[in-house]
C-alpha cells in the first residue's frame, strides 16, 4: 500500500479539524454487577464485558490520521484478576497521541468511583533522536473481586491509515461481546477507487452494517480466551483476528488474482535480474568443467552462498553502522561488485547467472508456514513475504534458497518445505508445491563411549552431529557468537539434562563451515545417572534421550499439532559394566511403528572384549517422513500416547545384579 | 596489533575521521588477559572523581573504558549517567566505541537517550541519560565514555564498589573537597585501602580484579565486591551546608525529620482506614486489614542515590493513597499514617533488601540501605515469628508492605536476620531483625498412592506451607493465568512421573498457609522389567526450589535460609508384587540441621517418610563442605528405590 499512501499523500488538499472520541459511559445493566462466576471460562480471572474499537481514517489539515478509540469493560472475579486487571498502561509512540482518557470502577453495590486527572500518570519513558516514547499509566481506584472496571481512550496516530490492519478477536482473556466500527476515507471524492474490505481468519465471519454515516459495525460474542499450545501453528493460524485493508473494488477470482500477481511478479523480477557482461562472464567461469545441470546448479549455488555475503546472516557479522547505510542493489552485477547483498539481492543474482548459464530460472514468491497456511481464496499478497528460486531442470521446478548458507543443498528453509510457490511467468503463472525434504537429513547422529561405576557414575565421551534442519538451526543461533560462548551453550545444554555432570573438553565444530555438519564432542562424568539399591544397579542405557521429558504433557489440546519438519536420531551407545555384576534378564523395549510417518528402535546387546563386558545400546528413530508434520486435533490422544510410548522405551531399565547378592526378601 | 591500530587510528584523525580522546587511545595499550569464557568484557578503567564545592553542590566526572569480550560483555558497551529531576542534571556524555579494525565511532547529543530509570515510575523522577552502542559492539571493540553531572547534595557521605562482576584492570574513586576538609573511609570486603592524599584531594584505587563468579545462594555482588564507605568533614566551626553522621541514632533523627512530616492524614485517609477497619474487632484485625490494603498499592520500584534527602523523603500518605502508586518508602509511610489513624504506633525502618550480610555496624549512612520497611508496636498478645522486643519501644512487629506474597507476621527471607535502622526521632538505633524458626516456614507433604499390576499410578499430592515455601508458591500462582499455572504444576509433576496426567488442582490461602492439592494418574509409573521386577521411587515429586550444590568448594559464604519440611507417602502396592528391597532409614544430625528418613511396610502398604530441619544462617567457605555432605545426603535420599518382586 505504499503507492496508494502515497498518491493520497500528494493529492489531499482538504482539511478537517481534529475532533475527540469521549464517549458517555454505557449503561449497565444492574444483573451485571451480581454476576459472581464467569461466562465462558468458569476457571477465567476476569471476562471482558465489552471492548468496542472504533476505527477512523481522517484526513487532519492535510495530514493522514488514523484514530483508534477503545472502550473496555472487565469484570473482575479473582484476586489474580484484580491485580492483573486494575493497572493499566498505554503506550504512545512517536508522534502520536492518547487522548479522552477516562476510567472509572463500579462497585457490586453500584457505586461508582471515577478516576480523577490527577490519579493517570503520564510521562516520558524514553527520548533519543527521532523517538520518543511517551506512557500513560494508572490504576483503577478501590477494585476488589466482583467489581466492573471500565475504562476508555483514543489514540491517534500520525501518517498511518487502517490499511492491512490486523483486528484482534480472540483475546488473553474471554470476552462477552466484541464491537469494531470502522469509517473508511471516502476516496472518491479525490477521484480515487480504493474501498475498504475485510477478511476473517480462524472465525466465522460476522456481517458489518451501516451504523452511521460512511461507518460500519460487526459484532462478536462469547469469544473464549486465546491460549498457546507447544507444537501447533502460528498465531495468525490460530487465534481469531479480522483484517481490514484498502483495495480496488473488483472482485477477482483467485485465479485471475494469482495470474495477474504472477505476471506481476514476473516483470518485477526480471528487472532485477539483469544479464550483463559482468554476469555472463562470471557464469560462464562457474560453469567450466561441470558435467550436467546439477554441478553447474551447485556451482552457482556455492558460489552465491560463499562469496556473497548476505548482511543480514550471522555467519557475515555484519556491523548494525554498516547495515543502516546499506541499499539494496539495483542489478546482480552490483552485487557481484560489492560481494554482498540482501538476501534478495543473493536470490536475484543466482536467477541471473543461472539464466546466463541457460537455464530457466525464476523468482518463486510464497507464504512461510511459520506465518499462514497458504490459502488462495484470499486474493492478497499480504502473507506472501518469502522468496526462493525456481529453476526448471528436464522439465521439473528445483528450488534453492541462497540467502541462507547454512541450508544444505537441495533443501530450502523449513518454513518454505511443502507450500505452495508462485512461480512468476509472463503469460501463465503457475502455483508449484516445494519439496519436502525426508527426515533422515535432518538427522542427530549421536555416539557415545562410556564406563559405569559401581557408584552408579556414568563416565566417558560422546559426540553429536547435526545435519538438516537442525544443523542449521545450531549454526545460525551460534554463528555470532564466539567460540568460548558456543562450549557455555553446550555445556547449559547437557547441564540441563545432568544438573550435577562435569562437562570438560568440549570442541564444537563447523559452526562456521557451510559444508560441514555441526558437530560437538564433549567428555562427561555424571554421578547417580544409575540407580544403587542393595543388591543391584539399574542403568537406562539410551543415555541421549535420559532426563527427556515427553512431548505432549497436557491433558487436553485445542488447536492442531503442527511440527517444523521431520527428523531422524541415530545412536550409538557403548558402556562397559562394572566388574562383579551381571546383566539380570536384560531385554529391550519393543519397536514402535508409525507407518510411513516414522518409527523408533532400540537394540541393547552385549559384547565382550578382552574380558570386559560392554552394553551396546543401538537407536533409532525417525518421525515426520512424507510431510506428516500436520494433525488435527482430534489426532491428540493418539499423538500422545505414541510420544509417551517412545519416552517409555527411552527411560528403558536395565537390571544389574550383584555377583554376590543372595536372592529374595526385604533388606 | 596495538601498535598497528593506533596507527590506523592517528592516520583517519588526519583525515578528519571520527577520533577518540588521549584517553581512551591510551587504553588500547592496556594487556589483553584471557578470561572464562563467561566474562563477557574487562573494564579497563572506571573513574568517578566527585568535587565538593562546600555550598551544597556536588561535580561527578566519570570515565569509564571496557574491553568487549563477546556478545555477553555488550552490556558494557552502553554509557549512562543517573540523575534526579529535581535535584540534578547531566551536563554532558559523550561516547567512543573502538572496532577491533581500528575504526572509531563517536557518540553524543543525537546518539543520546534520556529515560525514565523505572518504567512504572509514575513520579518520573529518576531518570538516566545514556548511549547504547548495543550491537555494534562486536567481541575485541573497547567501548569508553566520559560524562558531567551535577547534583544538590548535603550529604558527606559516599560509596564506591570497586566493580561489579567483571574484572577491572583499573577502578579510582577521586573526591575532592574544598581546602581544609578532611575525609576518613572504611574498607569492606578487602584488605584496608588507604587514600592518595595530595591536598583535599583523596584516591581510592585498586588494579588488576578478578572477575567475580557468583556461587549461588551466596551474598551478591553487593556484598563481595570490595567498596569504601567515605566521610568527609568541613573544617571545626565552618559552615556548610551538609549533613554527617557519626551514630546510628544521628542517622534516625535525620531521616525521621524527612518522614514524620509525610505521615500526615487527610480526611479522605482518615475515611479509608475507618473503611477498612470498621468490621476489625482486634488489634492484629486492625494491623491485618491495613497492611493488606497497603500491600495492594502499585509499586514503583526504583534504585537510585540521593542528594538533597529528597531521595529518602516520601511522598505524603495523601498523595499516595489518591495515586495508588508508590515506591518502598512510599508505602511504609501510608501503612504508618493509616496504622496511627487507628491508634497503632508504627514507625519506617530502613534494610538492606537482597543481603542480609550487607549492613556493616562501624558506618551510620543512610547510603547503607536500599529499602524501607514498618516496625509495628504491638501488645504481648501479638504473636509472629516477625515480632521482636526493642528496649525502649517495647515488641515490635516487622511488615514489608512491598511483598505482596509475604503476609504480616513474617519477612522475606533476604531481610531476615540483617542489620536495620529503626527510624525514630529520639529512640532509633541499628536494630537486628528477627529471624523467623525454621517452622515458621515449613512444608508440610502428604501422598497418597496406588501403584495397580499393570503399572499404572494414581496419586493425590497434598502440599501445605508457610513462611518463605508459602510466599513463593503465592507469586507462581498470582503471577501465572489458570492456564499457565496448571502448565507448572504439570511440569513439576512429570519431572517426578513420566507420562503423568493432572487430573484436578486445587490451591487454598488461608491465614498464612497455602495448600495445593494435586491429583494425578500415570499409565506406567516405574519400570517393571521382564514382567518381574519392579523398581520405584517413592518420593514422586521433587521439592521446588531445593538448593543446587554443583561445586565441591566455594570461595563465598552459603546464606543457608532456616527451612523445615516433613513428607509422608503411604503407596498401596500391586497384588501381585512382594517388596524385594528397602532402602535403609537415614537419622542425620548435623551442625547444619537434622535430616530422617523411615521405611515400612506391612499388609501390602509402603510408608515412606522424612523429615528436614535447619536452623538456617551465613556458612562460612570453610565449613561448606561439611554443609554440601549433610544436603547431598538429603538429595540423595529422594532418589532411594524400592525394588518389588511378582509373586
Amino acid at each position: 500500500m505504499c503507492t496508494l499512501r502515497h498518491a493520497i499523500i500528494a493529492t489531499f488538499l482538504l482539511v478537517f479539524a481534529a475532533t475527540g472520541f469521549a464517549v458517555e459511559w454505557e449503561p449497565i445493566e444492574s444483573g451485571m454487577l451480581q454476576i459472581s462466576e464467569p461466562k465462558i471460562d468458569k476457571n477465567a480471572d476476569a471476562e471482558i464485558l465489552l471492548w468496542r474499537t472504533r476505527i477512523e481514517d481522517r484526513d487532519d489539515r492535510g495530514q493522514l490520521v488514523l484514530f483508534r478509540s477503545h472502550y473496555v469493560r472487565v469484570k473482575v472475579f479473582t484476586e489474580r484478576g484484580r491485580e492483573s486487571q486494575s493497572t493499566v498502561d498505554l503506550h504512545q509512540v512517536g508522534k502520536g497521541q492518547i487522548r479522552d482518557l477516562k476510567a472509572r470502577t463500579i462497585k457490586r453495590d453500584g457505586t461508582i468511583i471515577p478516576l480523577e486527572k490527577d490519579q493517570v500518570f503520564e510521562r516520558e519513558v524514553l527520548r533519543a533522536s527521532g523517538l520518543r516514547i511517551r506512557k500513560h499509566s494508572f490504576s483503577l481506584p478501590s477494585v476488589e473481586v466482583g467489581d466492573i472496571i471500565e475504562y476508555q481512550w483514543t489514540q491517534y496516530h500520525d501518517n498511518e491509515l487502517a490499511d492491512y490492519l490486523e483486528l484482534e478477536v480472540e483475546r488473553d482473556l474471554p470476552t462477552w461481546k466484541l464491537i469494531y466500527q470502522v469509517k473508511p476515507i471516502d476516496w472518491g471524492k479525490y477521484g480515487l477507487r480504493y474501498i475498504m474490505k475485510n477478511r476473517a481468519f480462524q472465525c466465522d465471519a460476522k456481517p458489518w452494517t451501516r451504523f452511521g454515516a460512511g461507518l460500519y459495525q460487526t459484532v462478536y460474542e462469547n469469544i473464549p480466551a486465546f491460549k498457546e499450545e507447544v507444537w501447533a501453528p502460528s498465531d495468525a493460524q490460530l487465534r481469531a483476528w479480522l483484517l481490514i485493508y484498502y483495495e480496488e473494488p473488483e472482485n477477482p477470482t483467485p485465479a485471475k488474482f494469482w495470474k495477474d500477481y504472477g505476471k506481476k511478479l514476473y516483470g518485477e523480477y526480471k528487472r532485477d535480474t539483469k544479464v550483463d557482461g559482468k554476469v555472463k562472464t562470471l557464469a560462464q567461469q562457474l560453469i567450466a568443467g561441470k558435467q550436467d545441470d546439477s554441478e553447474r546448479l551447485g556451482a552457482i549455488a556455492t558460489y552465491c552462498k560463499t562469496q556473497i555475503k548476505n548482511i543480514y546472516h550471522p555467519l557475515f557479522g555484519i556491523s548494525t553502522a554498516d547495515l543502516t547505510k546499506f541499499k539494496a542493489a539495483t542489478k546482480p552485477s552490483q552485487t557481484i561488485e560489492r560481494g554482498l547483498g540482501t538476501g534478495g539481492d543473493i536470490n536475484q543474482l543466482f536467477v541471473a547467472l543461472a539464466e546466463a548459464s541457460g537455464f530457466d530460472a525464476r523468482i518463486a514468491r510464497m507464504v512461510g508456514r511459520d506465518r499462514y497456511f497458504f490459502d488462495p481464496s484470499f486474493t492478497s499478497a499480504y502473507f506472501m513475504q518469502r522468496d526462493s528460486v525456481a529453476v526448471n531442470v528436464g522439465g521439473t521446478w528445483k528450488f534453492f534458497d541462497l540467502a541462507n548458507p547454512f541450508i544444505e543443498d537441495g533443501m530450502l528453509a523449513w518454513q518454505e518445505e511443502c507450500v505452495q510457490a508462485l512461480i512468476g511467468d509472463p503469460d501463465e503463472p503457475k502455483f508449484v508445491q516445494t519439496p519436502i525434504s525426508p527426515a533422515s537429513r535432518t538427522r542427530k547422529k549421536r555416539s557415545g563411549r562410556f564406563e559405569l561405576l559401581e557408584d552408579g557414575t556414568l563416565k566417558g565421551t560422546f559426540e553429536v552431529v547435526l545435519t538438516g534442519h537442525e544443523g542449521a538451526g545450531r549454526k545460525y543461533a551460534l554463528a555470532r557468537k564466539t567460540e568460548a560462548e558456543w562450549e557455555e551453550e553446550i555445556k547449559d545444554l547437557i547441564k540441563a539434562r545432568f544438573d550435577l555432570a562435569e562437562v570438560s573438553e568440549v570442541k564444537v565444530l563447523n559452526v562456521k563451515d557451510v559444508a560441514k555438519p555441526f558437530t560437538y564432542r564433549c567428555a562427561i562424568s555424571i554421578p547417580g545417572y544409575a540407580q544403587r539399591t542393595g543388591r543391584r544397579i539399574f542403568i537406562a542405557p539410551s543415555f541421549f534421550e535420559r532426563n527427556s521429558q515427553p512431548l505432549f504433557r497436557t491433558s487436553e489440546r485445542r488447536f492442531p499439532i503442527a511440527f517444523n519438519h521431520g527428523w531422524s536420531e541415530v545412536d550409538s551407545v557403548r558402556i562397559l559394566l562394572p566388574a562383579g555384576y551381571d546383566l539380570d534378564n536384560a531385554d529391550a523395549p519393543n519397536p514402535i511403528a508409525m507407518g510411513k510417518v516414522g518409527g523408533q528402535m532400540t537394540k541393547i546387546s552385549v559384547e565382550m572384549d578382552g574380558g570386559r563386558k560392554f552394553l551396546v545400546v543401538e537407536r533409532t528413530l525417525t518421525f515426520g517422513d512424507g510431510g506428516a508434520l500436520l494433525f488435527p486435533v482430534e489426532a491428540y490422544p493418539s499423538l500422545k500416547q505414541v510420544f509417551e510410548l517412545i519416552s517409555k522405551n527411552d527411560d528403558h531399565v536395565i537390571t544389574l545384579k550383584s555377583l554376590e547378592a543372595s536372592s529374595g526378601g526385604v533388606q | 596489533m596495538r601498535n598497528v591500530l593506533l596507527l590506523v587510528i592517528a592516520a583517519a584523525s588526519l583525515m578528519g575521521a571520527p577520533k577518540a580522546p588521549a584517553w581512551v587511545n591510551a587504553l588500547l595499550n592496556s594487556p589483553a588477559t584471557k578470561f572464562d569464557g563467561k566474562v563477557g568484557a574487562h573494564v579497563l578503567l572506571q573513574e568517578h572523581r566527585v568535587t565538593i564545592d562546600g555550598l551544597g553542590k556536588a561535580f561527578l566526572r566519570v570515565r569509564s573504558a571496557a574491553r568487549i569480550l563477546n556478545n555477553g560483555g555488550r552490556g558494557r558497551a552502553s554509557a549512562r549517567m543517573l540523575y534526579r529531576k529535581d535535584s540534578g542534571k547531566v551536563k554532558d556524555l559523550n561516547a567512543w566505541l573502538i572496532t577491533p579494525s581500528g575504526t572509531v565511532k563517536e557518540y553524543g547529543k543525537k546518539e543520546a537517550i534520556d529515560i525514565a530509570l523505572a518504567e512504572n515510575d509514575v513520579y518520573s523522577e529518576g531518570r538516566a541519560r545514556a548511549i547504547i552502542a548495543g550491537a555494534e559492539a562486536i567481541a575485541g571493540s573497547l567501548f569508553a565514555y566520559e560524562g558531567e553531572s551535577e547534583e544538590s547534595s548535603i550529604f558527606t557521605q559516599r560509596e564506591w564498589r570497586f566493580q561489579d562482576d567483571e574484572p577491572a584492570l583499573l577502578s579510582r574513586f577521586v573526591l575532592e573537597l574544598p581546602p581544609g576538609w578532611r575525609a576518613e573511609s572504611k574498607t569492606y570486603n578487602h584488605p584496608t585501602i588507604e587514600p592518595k592524599v595530595s591536598g583535599s584531594t583523596f584516591t581510592w584505587e585498586l588494579e588488576n580484579l578478578p572477575p567475580i563468579v557468583l556461587e549461588g545462594a551466596g551474598p551478591g555482588i553487593e556484598g563481595l565486591a570490595p567498596r569504601v564507605a567515605i566521610s568527609y568533614y568541613p573544617p571545626a566551626g565552618a559552615q556548610a551546608d551538609a549533613v554527617s553522621f557519626s551514630t546510628w541514632p544521628e542517622v534516625s533523627a535525620w531521616l525521621s525529620a524527612l518522614n514524620d512530616p509525610q505521615a500526615v492524614a487527610d480526611a479522605t485517609l482518615r475515611a479509608k482506614v475507618k473503611d477498612l477497619t470498621e468490621a476489625a474487632r482486634t488489634e492484629r484485625e486492625k494491623v491485618e486489614a491495613l497492611g493488606r490494603f497497603v500491600q495492594g498499592i502499585k509499586y514503583v520500584s526504583i534504585q537510585m542515590g540521593i542528594s538533597r534527602g529528597g531521595g529518602y523523603r516520601p511522598h505524603t500518605a495523601s498523595e499516595v493513597l489518591t495515586k495508588l502508586y508508590g515506591d518502598c518508602k512510599d508505602k511504609a509511610n501510608l501503612l504508618r499514617t493509616m496504622l496511627r489513624e487507628a491508634g497503632i504506633e508504627a514507625y519506617p525502618v530502613a534494610v538492606f533488601a537482597g543481603d542480609p550480610t550487607y549492613v556493616r555496624k562501624d558506618w551510620p549512612s543512610p547510603h547503607q540501605f536500599n529499602h524501607a520497611i514498618v516496625a509495628i508496636r504491638v501488645s504481648d498478645d501479638y504473636q509472629a515469628p516477625a515480632v521482636a522486643g526493642h528496649p525502649d519501644i517495647g515488641r515490635i512487629l516487622y511488615f514489608d508492605p512491598t511483598d505482596e506474597y509475604t503476609p504480616i507476621g513474617l519477612l522475606p527471607a533476604h531481610e531476615q536476620g540483617s542489620f536495620a535502622l529503626l527510624v525514630h526521632p529520639t529512640k532509633g538505633d541499628l536494630v537486628a531483625v528477627p529471624r523467623a524458626q525454621p517452622e515458621a516456614n515449613h512444608l508440610e507433604r502428604t501422598i497418597k498412592a496406588s501403584l495397580n499390576d499393570d503399572g499404572s499410578l494414581t496419586a493425590v499430592v497434598t502440599e501445605k506451607c508457610t513462611g518463605e515455601s508459602a510466599s513463593a508458591n503465592r507469586r507462581i500462582l498470582r503471577g501465572a493465568n489458570e492456564a499457565e499455572y496448571r502448565k507448572v504444576i504439570e511440569r513439576w509433576i512429570a519431572r517426578g512421573v513420566p507420562g503423568s496426567q493432572v487430573e484436578k488442582i486445587e490451591t487454598s490461602d488461608d491465614t498464612g498457609e497455602f495448600q495445593l492439592d494435586v491429583e494425578l494418574t500415570a499409565p506406567s509409573y516405574g519400570q517393571i522389567m521382564n514382567a518381574r521386577l519392579w523398581m520405584f521411587k517413592p518420593a514422586l515429586v521433587e521439592r521446588r526450589g531445593w538448593y543446587g550444590l554443583r561445586e565441591e568448594k566455594r570461595t563465598q559464604p552459603f546464606l543457608l535460609d532456616p527451612d523445615s519440611y516433613s513428607e509422608s507417602v503411604e503407596v498401596t502396592l500391586p497384588n501381585q508384587f512382594r517388596v524385594d528391597e528397602l532402602p535403609e532409614s537415614v537419622e542425620l544430625n548435623s551442625a547444619h540441621g537434622t535430616f530422617r528418613t523411615s521405611w515400612e511396610h506391612s499388609n501390602g502398604t509402603l510408608l515412606f517418610r522424612r523429615s528436614f530441619r535447619t536452623n538456617g544462617g551465613e556458612i562460612a567457605p570453610e565449613d561448606y563442605a561439611e554443609l554440601r555432605k549433610f544436603l547431598r545426603t538429603v538429595e540423595t535420599a529422594a532418589d532411594s528405590a524400592v525394588v518389588l518382586q511378582k509373586q
